[in-house]
């Protein structure tokens, strides 16, 4: 186990955190949904390198291939993808931190787990679903003629709508560099990496 | 086995969360949401003093035993609050008989700086709208904030000098409470319900 992802994670949550640094990322929907989230979503991912490989090893018996973590992180998604939900978090405070406990820990880390169990088809499963789904809302909210959340103009949706369109194309892109380049440098155990740097848990 | 439990475990409640958080899929926006919040339990409104085209002074109390169609709207809108002020006078043409007699038509202005009662005044007869139809604002510009969120409207400055406003037509029963929400357009929806009150 490493303490560094933790301290990572702890540092970019306190971060957005910091209630200016919050308000500003708020003020636009592209930087709520396509900044904030994301980066809350990557401190789960940053802290479950800190999770000791005991419980590690205890999560694997109860999902072994990580279905589970899988299923975890879409339904969390799919929540905090819900325009009325990111209103709410605007106008009321337990919902906002409701979005700060929950994507972290019920997205962002069951994502990590997922992807560190997951094989190659899996992967390549959630990484094409991403993909697909960051271009079907992106050319959504580009072209929606009505407002999905109740605070924010329609300029901004579009906006929005831009900067997913442009995340799913380079998810694309880079999908494809790997495929075309290879993968990554594995460690040197030669173990692949999980999305968070570390090794992969081998199979107990 | 285990795993597939927890697996069954994660869906089932996954699914639940969902459904729930979008009162079973029939709200994904809060636009939506507000409409069926009212719908299930009709909301009790702050009781701001209001003044009308004339200077008049009203409260929406004013009005308990009869149903009231209320819009938002600010004079200056050059889109969605005509089409809104449109409807209200084509529900208010299908039912000439209870126009002001049980059935009340009130445009409430969320922008008091700029619409004066001399404003309302001009904006109402542009309209043409029926004597009995009052234009009103708020007299106190501090009410503003709970007479918008006790609506369920939310105003924002659209960069230009004027607003982006969540437009429909909000219904008061007959004791006053926020009963019921109707697309802009809905004359029809309207109409029917107005005829199942009478």
């Amino acid at each position: 186990m490493t303490r560094r992802p933790l301290h990572l994670s702890g540092a970019l949550f306190a971060v957005l955190a910091l209630p200016p640094v919050a308000r500003q990322l708020e003020s636009s929907m592209a930087g709520h949904m396509a900044v904030q989230v994301p980066l809350l979503v990557l401190c789960g991912i940053l802290a479950f390198g800190a999770v000791p490989e005991s419980v590690r090893r205890r999560l694997a018996a109860w999902d072994r291939h990580g279905l589970v973590g899988l299923g975890l992180a879409l339904s969390a998604m799919a929540y905090w993808m819900l325009p009325r939900w990111l209103d709410a978090a605007l106008a009321d405070p337990v919902v906002e931190l409701a979005k700060f406990v929950t994507v972290p820990l019920l997205w962002g880390m069951p994502l990590a787990w997922a992807w560190s169990r997951l094989g190659l088809v899996g992967r390549g499963f959630v990484a094409a679903h991403l993909v697909a789904l960051a271009w079907v809302l992106g050319w959504f909210y580009a072209n929606a003629p009505a407002r999905m959340c109740a605070n924010y103009l329609l300029e901004e949706q579009q906006t929005l709508g831009s900067a997913l369109l442009a995340l799913g194309t380079a998810g694309a892109l880079a999908g494809l560099l790997r495929v075309v380049v290879g993968a990554p440098r594995p460690a040197a155990d030669g173990q692949p990496l999980r999305l968070d740097g570390t090794h992969v848990l081998g199979n107990h | 086995m285990r795993a597939a439990t927890a697996l069954a475990a994660v869906l089932v409640a996954g699914s639940a969360t969902l459904w729930q958080a979008t009162d079973g899929l029939r709200a994904f926006t809060t636009e939506a949401a507000r409409r069926l919040a009212v719908e299930a339990a009709p909301r009790r409104l702050p009781a701001a003093t209001l003044e009308d085209q004339d200077g008049r002074s009203l409260r929406i109390a004013d009005y308990a035993g009869g149903i009231v169609l209320v819009d938002f709207i600010y004079t200056r809108c050059p889109t969605v609050c005509t089409q809104m002020t449109d409807t209200l006078r084509e529900v208010a043409a299908a039912l000439p008989s209870r126009l002001g007699d049980g059935i009340h038509l009130l445009s409430i202005s969320f922008d008091p700086d700029n619409d004066t009662t001399h404003a309302l005044r001009d904006y109402a007869a542009l309209q043409g709208a029926d004597p009995t139809w009052r234009f009103a604002r708020v007299v106190d510009r501090g009410d503003m904030p709970d007479l918008l969120e006790a609506f369920g409207v939310v105003v924002l400055p659209d960069g230009f000098g004027g607003y982006v406003h969540n437009a429909a037509i909000h219904v008061l029963d007959a004791e006053g409470r926020l009963a019921a929400i109707h697309d802009f357009t809905d004359v029809e929806g309207l109409v029917a319900r107005l005829e199942r009150t009478s």
